[in-house]
């Protein structure tokens, strides 16, 4: 027993070398950072906890906080109606359903920053061509700059990303679909439930725990986003859109204040590393065995 | 026989993998960051400029490194940090402090001292903006400034005259109201007097500091130690400066979102008649709507009395992480000479940085390059310190705030001075 367990971890030796290179040598490098005062390439002053103090009192940092949290609520909660829907449209059987998920799968395809891009110019308040399809059907008067507008920015970026992200949700939902026996469906068509009551009382109970670990992962996905917000907005306008991967970035980047980043990015770190946790636990064999 | 041969086959490819070698070890590399290689036609002229000195000096191999407008700030930053810095960087006026502070850069004096040529040549006062603490930092490239264009058929339609432009505020606001129009009778304004630049980039701070300047207050106090963005005149300039959107809808709507590119394309498609910007921009008007007749003016003042443009420039450094610093500056003297420079000026539009080509320009360049070159006197740049770039961020932000109607000027000009007033001490 002794003799395997040594083979096993030898197994999982070079795994384990390459993931504490490209992973655990930047992140202790940016937790070492945050205890720093960085005048870059000339000098650093260790401070202790200063920088988290500094990042906690900053209004900006809580603002961005709020702004995190309520992009991904919104877009999570719409990755899962829209993904649900979908998956739902593509598990039934019709012509076309290959070249239909095809499609659906586009945006999942492309990068980021080229959906950012199209959705900029898609909402551009001079040439875009929502304004201009809303004009001609009547329901907007004038063209509106969506994203230069703090009442609709933040709208606009969580549905762009509800856009792009909705088909890994769609993807994992029917794959959950495609598991759940068709006998219980058709007991349920000769006791007289309707699809409402199907959806509710059969397919919800068996897609309980698929939908848990997608909608979780994908809140750790969505918690994280940066290119497209980065994109369409630049966290702007004022700080409508800043969310803490945006100030992360234009702190290192912009203002060089790696003392603020590397904290910012620290307490991030916190963060999604206990919604990680909440995944682990879900899929924790032990849970899964208490279950049963 | 065939021993023979295969000992000959082996001495002759032994003897050109060694000459291969030996060329290979003479060959300097070195690495040109520039980010107006993804610009064009500049980019296309400093290639080429780059192929004739590669020709000409066959031991040397010049690695382009081209970067986005947007990110060339981070990523030669980034680069520097990973001990990775290029041999030559083009950099502005607004990262040179910065990067002197942060032992980037190798000051040039000793250079120039061997190269009276190119010394004498050079524009004193362009010169001067790449100066820090005494020394020389950068080799001018192009000189900038951003000052008023109009379209000038625009102005006779409107019934204003197109050799005057507004001169005041007061004068500004009128000719920007007259020009606002609805010009297919729709009932719908389809073309504004001014477009403004209100998105979060740092092209907001370069087209702004002049309406500032021209109320006879600046950034920061005579020491560069204290933010004075909470002076009269700056709140009346940022209050002015939004209020052409908030109160006079002369500007396109949605002002917080209208970035350059917005802008630019809005006044080559003549939907704003006015804006603020530089002689770069005339290629691209020339290729995308050569029917536009340009007219340039000075920067409107408060009252006509003070009159200063933001202007700055591009200048070539040499990185202290550069490891091949002789065949850099051959390069950069190479790009600088009387002839590329030319070829760079004439080609990309830019403002000549040597006297004998701003005499070349007044013979031969255009009118309104001439126009341009007699504004050059008004000049003015932002404070040199280490902190610019995150003061002219910190400002976009704060006038996005009045622009979206979350802050009043006055609030955003006091947050704006105690948030710079922090930085400066932090």
């Amino acid at each position: 027993m002794y003799k395997n367990r040594q083979t096993g971890y030898l197994y999982v030796a070079p795994c384990l070398l390459v993931l504490l290179l490209v992973l655990g040598f930047p992140l202790c490098y940016v937790i070492g950072l945050s205890f720093y005062k960085i005048n870059p390439m000339v000098s650093q002053k260790f401070v202790g906890i200063s920088n988290y103090l500094y990042v906690l009192k900053d209004p900006v940092f809580w603002k961005s906080l709020g702004n995190t949290f309520n992009f991904t609520f919104w877009s999570v909660l719409f990755h899962l109606i829209c993904g649900m829907l979908v998956a739902l449209l593509l598990n039934r059987t019709f012509r076309g359903r290959t070249l239909a998920r095809i499609l659906l799968l586009l945006p999942w395809m492309l990068a980021y920053v080229v959906g950012g891009i199209t959705w900029r110019w898609c909402l551009n308040g001079m040439y875009g061509i929502f304004n201009e399809i809303l004009v001609r059907m009547g329901f907007l008067s004038q063209y509106i700059a969506w994203l230069g507008n703090p009442a609709t920015a933040m709208p606009a970026v969580v549905i762009a990303n509800i856009w792009k992200q909705y088909p890994y949700v769609m993807l994992m939902l029917l794959a959950g679909l495609q598991g759940v026996s068709r006998e219980q469906y058709e007991s349920a068509a000769i006791d007289g439930a309707g699809p409402w009551r199907t959806f509710w009382s059969i397919t919800i109970p068996n897609m309980r725990m698929i939908i848990m670990i997608t909608t979780t992962l994908d809140f750790i996905w969505t918690f994280k986003q940066f290119d497209l917000i980065y994109v369409m907005t630049g966290g702007g306008p004022g700080d409508a859109t800043e969310v803490l991967s945006t100030l992360i970035y234009k702190s290192f980047f912009n203002a060089f204040d790696f003392g603020y980043a590397s904290s910012s990015a620290v307490l991030l770190l916190v963060i999604v590393l206990i919604l990680s946790s909440i995944y682990i636990w879900l899929v924790s064999p032990r849970r899964k065995a208490n279950e049963e | 026989m065939k021993k023979w041969i295969s000992l000959l086959l082996v001495a002759l490819l032994s003897c050109s993998v060694f000459s291969i070698q030996t060329l290979g070890a003479n060959v300097t590399t070195i690495q040109y960051y520039d980010w107006q290689l993804t610009e064009e036609p500049a980019g296309g002229i400093i290639r080429q400029a780059i192929k004739d000195f590669e020709a000409q000096n066959p031991n040397i191999k010049v690695n382009l490194l081209p970067v986005p407008t947007a990110q060339r700030s981070d990523k030669l930053a980034t680069m520097l940090f990973g001990g990775q810095g290029p041999d030559i960087a083009h950099v502005t006026e607004v990262d040179l402090a910065r990067l002197v502070e942060m032992k980037a850069l190798v000051g040039l004096d000793s250079y120039l001292g061997h190269t009276p040529d190119l010394k004498k040549q050079l524009i004193p006062s362009l010169v001067n903006m790449a100066k820090y603490q005494g020394k020389v930092y950068g080799i001018p490239r192009f000189a900038s400034i951003n000052t008023l264009m109009y379209n000038k058929q625009h102005f006779i339609d409107a019934g204003l005259d197109p050799n005057k432009p507004p001169v005041t505020w007061a004068e500004f606001l009128q000719y920007a109201k007259k020009l606002t129009r609805d010009t297919n009778n729709d009932g719908q304004i389809d073309r504004w007097g001014f477009a403004l630049l209100g998105a979060k980039t740092l092209s907001l701070p370069n087209r702004y500091w002049s309406w500032l300047w021209s109320t006879g207050d600046d950034i920061l106090d005579k020491s560069g130690k204290k933010c004075t963005l909470d002076s009269k005149g700056s709140i009346a300039a940022i209050k002015f400066y939004t209020d052409l959107s908030l109160v006079h809808h002369v500007t396109p709507p949605g002002p917080a979102d209208f970035d350059y590119a917005a802008m630019t394309a809005s006044f080559i498609q003549e939907k704003t008649s006015m804006m603020v910007d530089g002689p770069w921009i005339l290629g691209r008007i020339e290729t995308e709507n050569p029917a536009i007749k340009v007219g340039v003016g000075a920067m409107p003042s408060q009252t006509g009395k003070f009159i200063a443009m933001n202007g700055g420039g591009g200048f070539l450094t040499l990185t202290a992480q550069g490891k091949n610093r002789e065949a850099s500056w051959k390069l950069i003297q190479f790009l600088s000479n009387a002839k590329n420079q030319w070829d760079y000026d004439s080609g990309a539009s830019a403002l000549p940085t040597r006297y004998d080509l701003v005499e070349k320009m007044q013979k031969t360049g255009s009118p309104v390059m001439s126009q341009f070159s007699s504004l050059l006197k008004y000049v003015k740049i932002a404070p040199q310190v280490p902190e610019t770039p995150q003061i002219f961020a910190l400002f976009a932000e704060e006038v996005q705030f009045v622009l979206i109607g979350q802050k009043s000027a006055d609030e955003a000009g006091r947050s704006l001075a105690k948030r710079v007033n922090d930085l400066l001490i932090r």
